[in-house]
């Protein structure tokens, strides 16, 4: 077979789905081994999520920054004059994010520009409502709703697009989803749709779903399974709260298909090969299982102990199924 | 279309579409609903030693102790609620007097005074209206919120009665 026939085969297989990316370059990898590089230079989505204590305490003493000058406008509003306020909250805000930018291309400083980049994206929310209060505009809910992450929606979205850094990314979709929930709760649906939060997370997480198999096709495996995670709790959690708790506030439509939701999803992990979808799947079937006992068993009563023997004659099913199924398709 | 962005293209599709379905239920319905017709009339302030009621069509107010004692006690006080411009103003017994009033929950023309409760889930509690307490005249699977005076006061609204004319003798 000659070179390009096996180009042209291996791109037809892949179109197919009957080789993926990752399996390419893994053989390519054992046949050419990727040059030694510096301990440094690491790819950004790599740094992003590995948390170790030094990484998490760098992030919580940037949100207290954040906090210290929150309290600092609040405290002295009075006595700071327009200026001051905007220059404090706004100003730190975009000199964090000018210097995040700076520090993020030096490899030994990656961790704290991301940090600065997060501080700033706080900051920015708070200068936006800063603004609007010193220009009179406060008392419209849709000011904190729809104008502050909508801007930073945008202004996140266009930063990634232009310097290609994949915090960006996580902060256009955080904003993103503060963006949606803040639509729907101005259309004020209360009062006509009945737990329109539980709808917004459930379509939230879907579309969170999707983003990250749109990132994992794409290679980008930390960020898609992040997303994944995200998007399954919320899409899983919604489904569980939904049906309510009986007898009151029940549904019996959403108790009833959720465990058929949960084993969709971990069906759904055999075939994306994604073990934070089995995971998951079967974590939620347990809280499920938890939720009914606590529904329907009363403690103490007679069917209590039935119920605490079928409880856990049943984790001990999934735990096998979970095993067999991670050693048969993950493995 | 490259087939790569698909998932891109449903995962902004599904918040639209959403934020869509929203505003169709929100307001489709009041499209085609009749606006409500039937001005109210409510009171606000201290039960403990006043009965208002309606009897016959009539507003009868009874003083069954002295009132103004203790620490939170606050004057009874009726409002007349013009549901046209949705807009309230206070009104003396005398004057309330004067109206045909219907007691029922419901309206003749089938709206309700309904109370804006607290949602329990994570989003709604976030994003949702905190403005308690708040009144909405809902019916025929519309909502609106009803523009009442005397926040703090609202703790103790009570709805009195539907206007369905005004005594002219």
């Amino acid at each position: 077979m000659d070179k390009n026939s096996l180009i042209e085969n291996l791109k037809e297989m892949a179109g197919k789905g009957l080789i993926t990316k990752e399996e390419l370059l893994g053989a390519l990898d054992s046949v050419f081994p990727p040059s030694p590089s510096a301990p440094d230079e690491q790819p950004s989505g790599k740094d992003l999520f590995r948390l170790n204590v030094p990484v998490i305490l760098s992030y919580l003493g940037g949100i207290i920054v954040f906090l210290g000058i929150a309290f600092l406008v609040s405290q002295n509003w009075k006595t700071l004059n327009g200026a001051a306020k905007i220059l404090i909250s706004l100003g730190s805000g975009i000199a964090l994010y000018a210097a995040g930018i700076l520090l993020e291309h030096h490899p030994r400083f990656r961790i704290t520009g991301n940090v600065f980049l997060l501080v700033s994206a706080l900051l920015m929310a708070l200068g936006i409502h800063v603004v609007f209060k010193v220009a009179g505009l406060t008392g419209q809910a849709y000011t904190w709703r729809i104008v502050i992450p909508g801007i930073l929606f945008i202004t996140y979205l266009v930063s990634y697009r232009v310097l290609q850094n994949i915090f960006f990314l996580i902060l256009a979709i955080g904003f993103g989803t503060w963006l949606f929930f803040g639509v729907i709760a101005t259309l004020d649906p209360g009062r006509i749709i009945r737990d329109w939060g539980l709808y917004a997370t459930l379509a939230g997480g879907l579309t969170h779903v999707f983003l990250g198999y749109s990132f994992s096709r794409d290679g980008r495996n930390i960020l898609g399974n992040f997303l994944y995670a995200c998007g399954i709790s919320e899409f899983l959690g919604a489904a569980l709260a939904l049906g309510g708790h009986f007898p009151r506030d029940y549904n019996g439509f959403w108790e009833a298909a959720f465990p058929f939701l949960s084993c969709g999803v971990i069906f759904a992990s055999v075939r994306l090969k994604n073990l934070v979808f089995l995971s998951l799947g079967f974590l939620f079937l347990v809280i499920y299982i938890f939720k009914i006992g606590a529904e329907y068993f009363s403690p103490g009563g007679m069917d209590w102990p039935v119920f605490l023997i079928v409880t856990g004659a049943a984790m001990i099913f999934l735990g096998t199924m979970f095993h067999r199924l991670r050693k048969k398709y993950f493995s | 279309m490259d087939k790569k962005n698909i998932p891109v293209i449903v995962a902004f599709s599904i918040p639209l579409l959403m934020v869509l379905l929203v505003i169709a239920a929100v307001s489709l319905p009041r499209a085609f609903a009749p606006r409500p017709q039937y001005n109210f009339i409510y009171s606000i302030g201290d039960y403990n030693f006043t009965n208002v009621s309606v009897l016959g069509g009539r507003l009868i107010v009874q003083q069954t102790g002295i009132s103004g004692h203790g620490l939170h006690a606050k004057p009874l006080r009726l409002f007349f609620y013009n549901v046209k411009n949705n807009s309230a103003r206070e009104i003396s017994v005398k004057e309330a007097s004067g109206f045909v009033l219907d007691a029922n929950l419901k309206s003749p023309d089938g709206y309700e005074i309904e109370n804006n409760s607290p949602s329990y889930d994570l989003v709604s509690g976030i994003f949702g209206p905190h403005d308690y307490p708040a009144w909405y005249i809902a019916g025929h699977g519309t909502s609106r919120k009803v523009d009442l005076p005397g926040y703090g006061d609202l703790w103790s609204f009570r709805f009195t009665g539907w206007v369905t004319g005004q005594d002219n003798g």
